[in-house]
């Protein structure tokens, strides 16, 4: 499994990732000398979903668009094992990210408690399904642009896509993943207050994580099947 | 002999079609086995079920005895594949390519890829990205890539395609060299598949046709008897038979051994030849329906 996820990393270039992670210590620096940071952290991680999103929603569809699936698959390792080697490096490469921006609030804000941390790892659980969910699409859908484009403009909308539909009273998408992408919205305990007077749902922060990693394990295992069973013609 | 490929009652369907149809043969430790057919024959489909790309509707494969469907890691470990056109990492050098595939297998030291990269000519490219190489170079990096776990089995699924004739005579100089690989191969350069393959399985329509056995050993022949009951000659004829054909590789004794058994079971004897037809030839017949006894 380690050497699969070595290999990953080998495809994807280690360099990509450096480059990425100077990027975001631009810009926290930037934002730092401009003074609007502090309690601004929880807002990076639906960009971190996004970063991920662009750099891995090829990791399978581009193979098997490029042909390299072949000599891939044709190996002595279960699918499900390559499956789960490609989720573990996207994860991995999210959490880099993470902790690239975690140890920068605690350069710049030394004071930095316990309880932050804490706060700022339920508020990345999301990621979680974005990687589940970025590996599905992969899988389902060829062109890795458009599978890139699904998984940015669901991050994005989610929550806007959620409130016209609680508006058209479908209040079931309270329990889909859709309000759930980005958790920077329980920040604000005014404005989600106000989505659930209006809308009579009970979107909360415990909820979310609930059904994160429920959909998390859903999508992971559905996308595993349909990669397992998966005929490769190209 | 060791059976090194077993393949029993194959059956694969896509998209609601019949791709193959019971399919049966056996491959022997050491032999080269040409697959040979027109298109959408069913060759490529039958390679790729064989490499593992997709799923076997009903039947099984074994290799060396090693089921493919219940114990895919072990049996796969042994097997060495081309499918189609060499596509590998783009962005990655050769060298770091062959560390990818490295990667996957147990035991595979830096002097096995030296060897490799020396019998293959690719020092001088090795360093460089995969997507600057040409469709030789890609070809080569790709053989290099399936011998790197030193591989029993190679399934091959038109390697040469796009090749010029050095890169060709290249690579079938190779595989001849593998004396004790066991070789299945695609290809419609039916002249190097006859001077390379001691047996060829003829596939049409995704059933298999014939398998033919082509010594290439002068002192024996290729002779054919037409009669009138061929099954009843069949059972007759199984202590001389190598194949499903009534063809007979045996000396001018055994012949005229034969016709008289043949005769003394009330079998009539219309003709007895040398095949001297090329694969050619014999690819024509078996397209037209036509059989060559």
């Amino acid at each position: 499994m380690i050497k699969l996820i070595n290999n990953e990393f080998i495809k994807l270039g280690k360099s990509k990732l450096i480059f990425i992670q100077l990027i975001f210590i631009l810009i926290i620096l930037l934002l730092y000398k401009l003074d609007y940071l502090k309690e601004t952290i929880y807002n990076y991680i639906p960009f971190v979903e996004i970063t991920i999103s662009i750099l891995y929603s090829g990791i399978i569809s581009k193979e098997i668009d490029d042909g390299t699936i072949r000599y891939y698959l044709t190996k002595p390792f279960k699918r499900w094992k390559i499956y789960l080697s490609k989720y573990i490096t996207i994860i991995i490469s999210a959490i880099i990210i993470l902790v690239t921006i975690l140890i920068m609030f605690i350069v710049l804000y030394r004071d930095i408690d316990f309880e932050f941390i804490i706060k700022y790892l339920k508020y990345s659980i999301p990621l979680l399904l974005c990687c589940s969910i970025i590996l599905f699409n992969s899988v389902i859908i060829k062109n890795a642009s458009i599978c890139a484009s699904i998984n940015i403009f669901l991050i994005i909308f989610g929550i806007v896509i959620s409130q016209i539909l609680f508006g058209l009273n479908i209040l079931i998408v309270e329990y889909t993943f859709l309000p759930y992408l980005d958790f920077s919205i329980f920040n604000d305990l005014l404005t989600i207050k106000s989505i659930n007077l209006e809308f009579n749902t009970c979107l909360s922060l415990y909820k979310g994580i609930i059904v994160d990693i429920l959909y998390t394990i859903l999508f992971y295992i559905l996308g595993n099947i349909l990669f397992i069973k998966k005929d490769i013609k190209n | 002999m060791k059976k090194a490929i077993k393949v029993r009652n194959l059956n694969k369907s896509i998209n609601g079609r019949e791709i193959l149809k019971d399919i049966n043969f056996d491959i022997y430790e050491g032999e080269i086995v040409g697959l040979i057919g027109p298109n959408g024959a069913g060759k490529s489909t039958l390679l790729k079920i064989m490499s593992g790309l997709y799923s076997i509707d009903s039947g099984d494969i074994y290799y060396y005895d090693i089921d493919l469907k219940k114990d895919f890691e072990k049996a796969m470990s042994m097997i060495g594949t081309i499918i189609e056109s060499p596509d590998l990492y783009k962005n990655l050098s050769g060298e770091k390519n062959l560390e990818v595939f490295k990667n996957m297998f147990k035991g595979v030291n830096e002097d096995t890829i030296k060897e490799i990269v020396c019998i293959l000519e690719m020092e001088k490219f090795l360093g460089k990205k995969f997507k600057t190489y040409s469709l030789g170079m890609k070809e080569r990096l790709a053989i290099a890539n399936t011998l790197i776990n030193k591989p029993k089995i190679l399934i091959l699924d038109e390697p040469t395609n796009g090749l010029d004739p050095i890169g060709i005579k290249r690579i079938f100089s190779l595989l001849k060299s593998m004396k004790d690989t066991t070789i299945i191969i695609s290809s419609h350069m039916l002249s190097e598949i006859q001077s390379l393959c001691n047996k060829i399985i003829f596939i049409n329509d995704g059933k298999i046709v014939s398998i033919k056995h082509d010594d290439k050993s002068e002192k024996k022949k290729n002779i054919i008897f037409e009669v009138d009951d061929f099954s009843k000659a069949r059972l007759l004829m199984n202590k001389y038979c190598i194949n499903e054909e009534l063809e007979i590789y045996e000396t001018d004794e055994t012949i005229s051994m034969i016709n008289k058994e043949l005769i003394n079971n009330n079998i009539r004897v219309y003709r007895i030849y040398e095949n001297n037809k090329t694969l050619e030839e014999q690819f024509f017949d078996m397209v037209s329906n036509d059989k060559v006894n």
